[in-house]
């Protein structure tokens, strides 16, 4: 759902980190008739109560998501009519930059959590900031894969045959809902409604697969996913995602060694990193690396389409084996890249580390610079950026 | 034109309405629930009329009824039967162009006049569209009026009597269709407002009653795209055995259909690639097209 | 419609269409001037229509939508205050221009009122219908080419004068990367 004005009510955690409170009260506008807003109890997103947070809202008038444009009334005291910014775009023109955020609560573009501060000329991106709302470390879109991650990395226990072939199949489903999660994201970006609808249809098995992992109920797997595996041959070389994508923000193989990238990000730059080619479970279940050698959006996007379905297989192999050898490795593949567990984080609690800053999130910025807004935004969803404090 | 044609446009918007929104379900694949459309439109007019505060308070205002105008008016152009022309101008295709061309002020002004970065970049977004597919579209209707020696739209209907001018001018068919739609605004040519990339756009900060106005307006002008391109080339209301009118409710709703369809199974187009094809295809392939109709008109229909 | 009826439809949309002429020049912001001037034109096109002159009617209609967005287009491009929100006085040398534009209203309306303008047509005297025959008869290649030259001088002239298309551009600080795809974006 993308727009405030069709929900029937609005739901919040009991707490509400501070920068995501703008976001929430214009939402909160929208809602027909100031809608009901309840609260639930949920999983921690770090913050403060909701009433203190939303108590402090700007008052009404609108005009929140965006920061207020050089044209049509700044703050009309400073406004000098010579500040003209920037330097004169290739048309010869000095224009005044605008400011604009999308997020953290977009619907179409980033996951909830992330917002994307765009400094524009016309409608030519100057300069784009990456930042998380979310006051969290880990990356809360990867629950089996950071629970493994703590699991193997809990020295002097290692774990039992069925287990591993448990977890394994609970992360490899986790990376195919992921991935085709996103790619109903990006195809909803892309404003391709087919598509999307028909891959928010097809993911709801996964999901519910997902929460009977995590619960360590009898799990059955993912199922009769066959419309999914469908849906993701078609995109994988589907014209109408090519031509949106191709050549889009294309990050070299060099580029992206040097700016330490991971995950499908890497591999779709045709660097073969990949923690699951050292795990001997994986090896066991006849695991193949995927990479994609071109580094722009199309190959991130293909990429990701053909891990899903491969995962999809490896799930279902690995509860079919319902035995695999054991591997003293902390890491985990999870599906933005490597996790290691820790049994030392930062209060002493067992804690998932992400090593190596947010090298995407630094590309993505560097990437979008020069380019048309909507080619900017396909650019940057194209780098699949999780919310939290850090993350590949 | 008689005193009955206002109300019957009124009719025929209110009505056409309501019943894009059933082709729209139909093509999404769901089932048509007319009570779903009456209750969603009842929330949309329900939602309180927020204004953003850096505002031209005249202009924000103005867009939605100028919108809503110059779709009702190029609606009131189209023939639909041969005793209900709507209003049967002499120049009736070029007053169709006419009105059409005020959506583009009226779309610029609501984006200007919500004052902020990524409305206004929606509204100019769409004047440059405009710009490159006004010409494909007033260029493809002269081509199709050349063999009727006519701009009145029940002339271009009456001279396809025997050959529907898609076939005779299938150039200026398919350059008009696309072009029609992208005024219209529907996927994959809505750039203006864009709900998943600018937020909303150039509507984005319009709630309530302007943004009912601004949605009807938008129903109106897909069933005038539809209407129009009916009975300028696919013969209106001439086919055997069902009686005309039938024929031309058959014909747009099968555009229609079309149309919307076509937008969900295709990617918004990218704004770089739509101007560029616009400016060295579809402008040049226009002028073909009006020496095409001439070599036609001359060979065929005098 | 003539008459009382013509009398009634006509005054008021001239008057109406004096009043966003006068408010063009009197407002402070950019857009709003733009598009009251093209609403003055709108009335003037359905004056046309009123006077049974159809087509043209109908031309000024259509055209003047495309002219004057893309004129607010170029006054927002190239004005530092298009949105008029400072209150910057825009006129220049206003003593000459009112006393030019008294001298051109004054001759205008010694024409209008002092010519002798013919009532009907009468036979062998040239009207329009022989400007008609004239124009879409022997000129008409003329007419017809001189427009498509026109627009492709000037879509051929935007192409040679610009450098690299806007969309190349890398933002200031940033070097030159293959980063960016930007080589295929904008024209090429």
């Amino acid at each position: 759902m993308a727009d405030p004005g069709q929900a029937d009510a609005l739901v919040l955690p009991e707490r509400l980190p501070r920068a995501l409170a703008p976001a929430v009260g214009e939402a909160r506008l929208r809602l027909p008739r100031h809608g009901p807003v309840r609260t639930m109890t949920g999983p921690d997103v770090g913050g403060e109560p909701v009433a203190e947070v939303l108590g402090e809202l700007p008052a009404p008038g609108g005009g929140v998501r965006d920061h207020r444009g050089s044209q049509g009334g700044d703050g009309h005291e400073d406004h000098d009519m010579m500040a003209v910014t920037g330097e004169p775009s290739a048309d010869g023109l000095i224009m005044e930059s605008a400011e604009a955020v999308a997020g953290p609560l977009a619907a179409g573009v980033l996951p909830t959590g992330i917002a994307l501060g765009i400094e524009l000329d016309g409608d030519v991106v100057c300069r784009a900031s990456v930042s998380s709302a979310l006051e969290l470390d880990a990356d809360p879109l990867s629950p089996s894969a950071n629970r493994w991650a703590v699991e193997r990395g809990a020295a002097g226990s290692p774990q039992s045959a069925e287990l591993i072939a448990r977890r394994l199949a609970a992360v490899e489903t986790e990376r195919a809902l992921s991935h085709s999660a996103w790619l109903a994201r990006f195809t909803r970006l892309l404003g391709w409604p087919q598509a999307t609808e028909r891959l928010e249809g097809a993911i709801a098995p996964l999901v519910a697969a997902q929460r009977r992992f995590l619960e360590d109920s009898d799990p059955d797997g993912p199922g009769d996913c066959e419309e999914l595996e469908a849906l993701l041959g078609s995109l994988i070389g589907s014209r109408r995602l090519a031509r949106r994508t191709e050549g889009l923000a294309a990050v070299g193989r060099r580029r992206a060694h040097e700016a330490g990238l991971r995950g499908p990000n890497a591999r779709a730059a045709g660097i073969e990193t990949d923690s699951r080619l050292a795990d001997p479970a994986y090896l066991a279940l006849d695991f193949a690396i995927v990479t994609r050698a071109a580094g722009d959006a199309r190959a991130r996007a293909e990429l990701r389409a053909e891990e899903a379905l491969a995962s999809l297989a490896l799930a279902r192999a690995a509860l079919q084996a319902g035995a695999l050898p054991v591997d003293a490795s902390s890491e985990v593949e999870g599906p933005r890249g490597a996790l290691t567990g820790s049994t030392a984080g930062p209060d002493g609690s067992p804690a998932v580390l992400i090593r190596g800053g947010t090298p995407s999130r630094r590309t993505a910025e560097a990437a979008v610079a020069g380019l048309e807004l909507g080619r900017a935004l396909a650019a940057v969803a194209s780098f699949d950026i999780a919310p939290g404090r850090s993350g590949p | 034109m008689s005193w009955w044609s206002l109300p019957g446009i009124a009719a025929v918007v209110a009505g056409g309405a309501f019943g894009l929104a059933m082709v729209e379900a139909l093509v999404a694949g769901r089932r048509p629930s007319p009570r779903l459309a009456l209750r969603r439109a009842g929330a949309l007019l329900g939602q309180p009329v927020t204004r953003p505060w850096a505002v031209d308070r005249w202009l924000y205002h103005l867009a939605p009824p100028l919108l809503l105008s110059s779709a009702v008016l190029a609606l009131a152009m189209v023939p639909w039967a041969p005793g209900f022309r709507g209003l049967d101008f002499n120049t009736g295709a070029i007053l169709f162009s006419a009105s059409l061309a005020y959506v583009t002020p009226a779309i610029l002004m609501a984006g200007w006049s919500s004052g902020q970065p990524l409305s206004v970049i929606g509204g100019f977004r769409f004047l440059a569209l405009m710009l490159a597919y006004e010409m494909p579209i007033v260029m493809a209707v002269t081509a199709a009026a050349a063999p009727a020696g006519s701009l009145r739209p029940t002339y271009i209907v009456e001279v396809q009597a025997a050959v529907p001018m898609a076939i005779s001018q299938p150039l200026a068919f398919a350059l008009f269709l696309p072009a029609v739609m992208a005024v219209a605004f529907i996927r994959p040519f809505d750039l203006p407002q864009a709900d998943s990339e600018l937020e909303g756009g150039a509507f984005a900060h319009y709630g309530g009653a302007h943004a009912a106005i601004v949605a009807l307006a938008q129903k109106a002008l897909i069933l005038a795209a539809a209407g129009m391109t009916a009975a300028l080339f696919l013969a209106g209301w001439h086919g055997p055995w069902l009686p005309g009118w039938l024929w031309m409710a058959v014909k747009t709703a099968g555009l229609a259909g079309l149309m919307l369809w076509a937008g969900r199974r295709l990617p918004r187009l990218d704004i770089a690639a739509l101007l560029s094809f616009a400016w060295k295809c579809a402008i040049p392939g226009a002028i073909l097209a009006i020496a095409w109709s001439g070599l036609v008109t001359l060979l065929f229909y005098r | 419609m003539d008459g009382l009826d013509l009398a009634l439809a006509f005054w008021p949309a001239a008057v109406l269409m004096l009043l966003s002429a006068y408010l063009v020049f009197s407002t402070d912001s950019m857009a709003r001037a733009g598009l009251l001037l093209m609403a003055s034109l709108a009335i003037e096109g359905l004056l046309f229509l009123l006077l049974a002159a159809e087509f043209l009617g109908v031309l000024m209609l259509l055209m003047m939508a495309g002219e004057m967005v893309i004129m607010v287009f170029f006054m927002v491009m190239f004005m530092h205050d298009p949105g008029g929100w400072m209150g910057m006085d825009m006129t220049h040398q206003k003593r000459l221009s009112r006393g030019l534009a008294g001298a051109a209203g004054a001759a205008l309306a010694a024409i209008v009122l002092g010519a002798g303008w013919v009532q009907a047509p009468e036979p062998g005297m040239v009207d329009v219908r022989d400007i008609g025959f004239e124009t879409m008869g022997r000129s008409m290649p003329t007419f017809l080419l001189a427009g498509i030259a026109i627009l492709f001088a000037m879509v051929g002239g935007t192409m040679l004068a610009r450098q690299g298309g806007r969309l190349d551009r890398p933002a200031p600080g940033e070097s030159r990367e293959p980063v960016g795809g930007s080589r295929e974006d904008g024209q090429s």
